[in-house]
């Protein structure tokens, strides 16, 4: 066994004692997902958004939160998913995305929030390989609660650099 | 003894006489004349005179006699015509009467019929307009009744509306409390992502969080539930509405219809009344009818029977004339002929003629007549029933009918 084997056993099991805790889970599109419960800042209902133009069209503008400006994206339109109405059910869950100079605070609109889930890392899997084409790097690992099964989101990851360069650069 | 016998009698006696009165004249001048001419001459004249005055008077008495005679029998010709006539025309009406009198019995008997089919008719009216009124009363019954239950229907209506708007206001309660559910959960989401922030310190109160987040789900469950049942109940309470709408639709056409039928019902009641009137009246005509043809029926066998009696007075005058036809002496021989024949003129109808025959040569026509030398159909006797004979008609009074004599 050489040591870059042991390296990344070593680095498999402390991923899988890091992904052990507690998500908060929500809806989009009828699946669940969960993020890391430290990522969260905070969950609000909808507001209203403030359209900022010369933006991708998954950022739905700003939102101004307590005095602070904070960028809002829609995870449907970023997942290239339908997009939907707006109801009373839709939230905005702020997270703080690590950003490669500093932590960005950043909404993204959901379906509905759902609950606070402590996740064994048992009962997490790794994601499964759906060919080299496919980006699967967002996907922290998906989660087997119940009947179903839960995608775990690794927020840093759903947005690539050149991307939260623009988003510090329009917060 | 006939007349003409009689008058012959009258001329020998009247003879008689002028000799007597010659023999005398002849006594009482004879001795005065005797000294003028000479006694043989003036016997010659005397027995000559005497014998020509006889003559003479025998010769007139003969011929008025016979004129005498003639006109009696013409007149009684004619009154024998007239009696025929008479009797024809009586028996005539006789029959007619008698017919009028079966007529009227008939038409009495059909007077009945119809007063009775009309008694059965009034009845059965009378019938019916009892049912008219009944039915005048139950239309005004369903009518009225027709009325509340439309005002309940209307009331019904106004109920439910007020359920539907309850329903609404009860709907928008349990949104709100919905909405504050919702609101608790998000709240209690994040006191569970501030404990664990917290990390240990936290994790009491991420239990409280949790369960604060149990409460408003259940809470928000519990809305749900109620808002389901209050959505039930206001789609059936719509659906009631919908029901009732078209009930009252229903009814307003049903009471068009009632108060038509009513207007009817009335319409009928009032006709029938009307009529129930008109057959009163027609009763009350019938009777007076009724009354009228029995009246007439009475009076045709009155006419019938004085028909009777005028055409027993014919045959007593027809007996009568026969005794005078007698005393003169066969002058109405030819009268049974006669009267035979005038009755089959009256019974044709042709008697017009003979009504306008008389005239100034009425005599020659009756002489004719009694002498038969002309009998032919045209050549009637033709004295109708009406005709007045006048003395002076039959017995030519004129100076120049007497120069013929």
């Amino acid at each position: 066994m050489t040591d870059e084997n042991i390296k990344a056993i070593d680095e498999k099991i402390r991923q899988s004692s890091d992904r052990e805790g507690k998500y908060l889970t929500f809806v989009l599109a009828g699946e669940e997902y969960g993020i890391g419960i430290l990522k969260v800042r905070e969950i609000i209902g909808m507001m209203t958004i403030t359209t900022v133009p010369q933006t991708p069209r998954y950022v739905k503008g700003v939102i101004n939160l307590r005095g602070k400006v904070i960028p809002v994206m829609d995870l449907r339109l970023k997942f290239g998913m339908e997009p939907m109405e707006y109801t009373e059910r839709t939230c905005i869950i702020v997270v703080e995305i690590t950003g490669p100079m500093r932590k960005i605070p950043m909404g993204i609109v959901v379906d509905s929030v759902s609950e606070v889930l402590n996740i064994k890392a048992s009962d997490i899997e790794e994601t499964p390989n759906f060919g080299n084409r496919l980006e699967t790097g967002y996907i922290l690992g998906m989660a087997k609660t119940g009947g179903g099964v839960k995608i775990l989101l690794d927020i840093d990851k759903v947005l690539n650099n050149e991307e939260l360069t623009a988003l510090e650069r329009a917060a | 003894m006939t007349l003409n016998q009689q008058l012959l009698l009258g001329s020998a006696a009247s003879a008689v006489l002028i000799l007597f009165g010659g023999t005398l004249g002849y006594l009482g001048t004879g001795e005065y004349l005797n000294g003028i001419i000479g006694k043989g001459a003036l016997m010659t004249i005397l027995a000559v005179g005497t014998l020509l005055g006889t003559c003479l008077s025998l010769g007139i008495g003969y011929l008025i006699s016979r004129r005498v005679g003639t006109a009696i029998g013409g007149s009684i010709a004619g009154l024998s015509d007239n009696t025929a006539q008479v009797a024809a025309a009586s028996s005539q009406v006789a029959s007619a009467s008698q017919s009028l009198a079966e007529g009227a019995s008939v038409a009495a008997s059909a007077i009945e019929e119809t007063s009775s089919s009309l008694e059965e008719m009034s009845s059965m009216i009378k019938k019916a307009l009892e049912n008219s009124g009944q039915m005048t009363k139950s239309g005004d019954i369903t009518f009225t009744a027709m009325k509340n239950s439309h005002k309940s229907l209307r009331e019904t209506d106004a109920c439910m509306k007020r359920i539907g708007e309850s329903g609404t206001a009860a709907a928008k309660i349990i949104k709100t409390s919905d909405e504050i559910a919702f609101q608790i959960n998000l709240l209690a989401l994040n006191a569970a992502v501030e404990a664990a922030r917290a990390g240990e310190a936290g994790a009491g109160f991420a239990v409280v969080a949790e369960e604060v987040r149990n409460l408003a789900m259940r809470s928000a469950e519990a809305a749900r539930n109620t808002e389901t049942i209050i959505g039930e109940m206001s789609r059936e309470i719509k659906e009631g509405m919908t029901l009732v709408t078209k009930t009252l639709e229903e009814f307003y056409r049903m009471g068009d219809e009632g108060k038509k039928t009513n207007t009817l019902i009335k319409e009928i009641d009032s006709a029938m009344k009307e009529q129930a009137e008109g057959i009163e009246q027609i009763n009350r005509a019938i009777a007076e009818m009724d009354k009228i043809t029995q009246q007439s029926a009475a009076n045709a066998e009155e006419t019938a029977s004085a028909a009777e009696e005028l055409s027993a007075q014919a045959a007593q005058m027809e007996s009568f004339v026969a005794e005078l036809s007698a005393i003169t002496g066969g002058q109405g021989r030819n009268n049974g002929g006669g009267q035979a024949f005038l009755t089959t003129d009256l019974v044709a109808g042709h008697t017009k003629e003979g009504h306008r025959a008389p005239g100034g040569g009425g005599i020659h026509k009756a002489l004719a007549y009694r002498d038969g030398k002309e009998s032919g159909p045209g050549r009637t006797t033709g004295r109708g029933p009406t005709t007045v004979v006048r003395p002076d008609q039959i017995i030519p009074l004129e100076d120049d009918e007497l120069k013929s004599f």
